[in-house]
C-alpha cells in the first residue's frame, strides 16, 4: 500500500530543492496569477510568450559569459519587451511581426552562443522545459524579490491599470501617465517570466499567463472574482503539479501546464452557462 | 473676451508628410453650446479632436481649452472624451459602475479608495444617463446605446466643463442614436457643457446641433444648422458621400422647422 499522501508531502518537504520549488510556485502563483489577469485583458499572451522565448538567447548569453543567466536574461526580455512596445506603440510594425520576428531571433542567438561555447555540460532541456533539481536560494529571494515590488505597484495603481486596459486613449486623456504605467508592467511580465524560468521552464511559461486568468473569466463576471479564482488555479496547478511530478517521475513544468490545461477545459465543459 | 470661450481655435494648420490635413481651421464654442463638425472620413475631423486633446503637434495656429493651450496638464480630467465605439469583449470582466469610476480614479494618488463623494458621482452620472439600474451589469452584455450612455456618464463622473464625442452614433439604430442625442442636449442644458462631437453623418445630429461646421480639411461651413441648405456646398465638401449623409433626410426636416 502506498504512502500517505500527507507523510509523503512532510517527507517531500524535507529535502531542501523540493523545498525551495515548493515555497517558489507558492509565489509565483500569486504572482502569475495577477498577472494573468492583465495579460488575458490586454491580449498580450503572444507578447508574453515571445518574452519568454527572448529568454533562451539571454540564458545562453550568461552561460556563454559565465555570468548567473538570470541577469542576462532580464536584460533580454526586458530590452525585448521594451524594444516591441515602442515598435509597435508608434505603429511602425504590427505587436504580430515584432513579436515573432524578435524571439526568433533571440533564440537564434542562444543557438549561437551555445554552438561557440562548445560545452554541453549545462541542462538546456532544464531552462526549456523547466527543472526543479537546479532550484538555489538565490531564486526564492529573487522570486520574494519580484513579490515585494509586484504586490504594492498592482496595490497602488489597480484601477489605473484597468482604465489603460480598457480605454488606453480616455485614459490619457484623463490624466494616467499611460507610458509609465505600460512599461512598468511590460517590466514585471518580464522580470515574472524569467523568474519562472526554473521552475516552469521558458516555453511551458506561457501556459501560466494564459490559462489561470482565462479559467477566473469562465466562472466570473467581475474582476475581484476573476482574480481570486485565477491565483487559486494558478496554486492548485503549481503545487498539485509538483507533487504529482515527484509522484509519477515526470517533469514538474510539463506536469503543471498539463494538469491546468485539463482543468480549463474540464471547467469549460462543466461551467454553468454565463450571462 | 477669450476668457468666456471654452472653445478658441484660430487659423489651425496641421501637415502630415507635407500635405495639408486641417487647413486655417478657425472655431469657437461657449458654454451650453453642442456643436457638430461633420465632414467625409478622411477629412480630417480626427485630426481636429487629436488637436483639440494635444495628442498630435499642430504646425500653425492656436488651439486653447478653457483657457489653457492644448495639451496642457491642466486640462487633464477636465475634457469627457467617448472614444469612437470599439468593440468591447462580451466576457469583459467589469460592471457598468466599474467603467464610470474609472475617471474617478485617474487622479488619485497612491492610495486608490473610492470615498463617499466618488461614490456619490458615479452614482449621479449614472442617474444622468439613465442607467442608474444598470450600474450592477456587466458592461460587456449591454446594448450599443447603453453602452455610449455608460460611457458618458464615466466622462460626467468626473464633473468636466466640455465633452469630445468621436462618431458616437456608430453603431447605433436610429431610435437608439435620437435618444442619444436627446441626452446629450439635456446635458448641455442642465450642466452647462460644452459639446464638441464628430459625424460623418449630417442627417441625425442636426436637429440637435447649435451649430454646424462642414469640414473637409477645411471648415466649408460654420452655422446654424437649418441654414445648411445649400446642397452645391454640401457637394462640394462631401462629394458621392451626399446622398450618404442626407440619407434620413433629417436636415429636411430641419429646413422646414427654421
Amino acid at each position: 500500500m502506498p504512502d500517505l499522501p500527507g507523510k509523503i508531502m512532510t517527507e517531500l518537504l524535507q529535502l531542501s530543492f523540493f523545498r525551495n520549488a515548493f515555497f517558489i510556485s507558492l509565489m509565483l502563483a500569486v504572482l502569475f496569477g495577477i498577472l494573468s489577469f492583465f495579460v488575458v485583458l490586454r491580449r498580450m499572451s503572444f507578447l508574453g510568450a515571445g518574452i519568454a522565448h527572448t529568454a533562451f538567447g539571454g540564458v545562453a548569453l550568461g552561460l556563454f559569459l559565465g555570468i548567473h543567466p538570470f541577469f542576462t536574461a532580464v536584460v533580454f526580455c526586458l530590452v525585448a519587451a521594451i524594444v516591441i512596445a515602442r515598435l509597435t506603440g508608434t505603429g511602425t510594425i504590427s505587436a504580430d511581426t515584432g513579436i515573432g520576428i524578435f524571439f526568433s531571433f533571440s533564440m537564434a542567438l542562444g543557438a549561437l552562443f551555445i554552438a561557440l561555447k562548445k560545452s554541453y555540460s549545462f541542462d538546456l532541456t532544464g531552462y526549456l522545459f523547466g527543472n526543479i533539481l537546479g532550484v538555489e536560494k538565490l531564486d526564492f529571494f529573487l522570486v520574494l524579490g519580484v513579490m515585494a515590488i509586484f504586490i504594492p505597484f498592482i496595490l497602488f495603481f489597480f484601477h489605473r491599470l484597468l482604465f489603460l486596459s480598457f480605454d488606453r486613449e480616455t485614459a490619457g486623456i484623463s490624466g494616467i501617465r499611460r507610458d509609465a504605467l505600460e512599461t512598468s508592467l511590460l517590466a514585471f511580465l518580464a522580470l515574472i517570466i524569467v523568474i519562472s524560468i526554473k521552475i516552469v521552464g521558458i516555453i511551458l511559461i506561457s501556459a501560466l499567463i494564459v490559462l489561470p486568468a482565462s479559467f477566473g473569466n469562465l466562472f466570473f463576471s467581475h474582476f475581484r472574482g476573476v482574480i481570486v479564482f485565477s491565483v487559486l488555479f494558478t496554486l492548485f496547478i503549481m503545487t498539485g503539479g509538483l507533487f504529482l511530478s515527484y509522484h509519477l517521475d515526470t517533469p514538474a513544468g510539463a506536469t503543471m501546464v498539463i494538469l491546468g490545461t485539463i482543468l480549463y477545459f474540464t471547467a469549460l465543459a462543466i461551467r454553468p452557462r454565463r450571462r | 473676451m477669450t476668457t468666456s470661450l471654452t472653445l478658441d481655435i484660430r487659423d489651425l494648420w496641421v501637415f502630415f508628410n507635407g500635405q495639408p490635413a486641417l487647413e486655417s481651421i478657425s472655431l469657437e464654442a461657449n458654454r451650453s453650446e453642442l456643436i457638430s463638425v461633420v465632414g467625409p472620413n478622411g477629412g480630417g475631423k480626427t485630426t481636429l479632436l487629436k488637436a483639440i486633446l494635444g495628442l498630435i503637434p499642430f504646425n500653425r495656429g492656436e488651439v486653447r481649452v478653457l483657457g489653457k493651450p492644448a495639451g496642457s496638464t491642466a486640462l487633464h480630467g477636465r475634457i469627457g472624451y467617448l472614444p469612437q465605439g470599439g468593440e468591447y469583449d462580451r466576457y469583459l470582466p467589469l460592471r457598468a459602475r466599474d467603467v464610470v469610476a474609472m475617471t474617478r480614479y485617474a487622479r488619485m494618488g497612491w492610495r486608490e479608495k473610492l470615498v463617499a463623494v466618488d461614490r456619490e458621482r458615479i452614482d449621479s452620472a449614472l442617474i444622468s444617463v439613465d442607467m442608474k439600474d444598470f450600474g450592477h451589469s456587466p458592461f460587456g452584455t449591454l446594448s450599443g446605446g447603453q453602452r455610449q450612455r455608460v460611457l458618458i456618464a464615466r466622462a460626467l463622473a468626473m464633473d468636466p466643463p466640455m465633452m469630445i464625442l468621436d462618431e458616437p452614433s456608430t453603431g447605433l439604430d436610429t431610435v437608439a442614436q435620437d435618444s442619444f442625442y436627446e441626452l446629450l442636449h439635456r446635458l448641455k442644458v442642465e450642466k452647462g457643457l460644452t459639446i464638441l462631437l464628430v459625424s460623418h453623418d449630417i442627417g441625425g445630429v442636426s436637429s440637435y446641433a447649435d451649430r454646424i461646421a462642414c469640414l473637409n480639411r477645411k471648415i466649408h461651413f460654420h452655422g446654424r444648422p437649418q441654414d445648411c441648405r445649400d446642397r452645391d456646398m454640401l457637394a462640394q465638401v462631401f462629394g458621392r458621400d451626399i446622398h450618404f449623409l442626407l440619407h434620413d433626410e433629417k436636415c429636411l426636416t430641419c429646413r422646414e422647422k427654421s
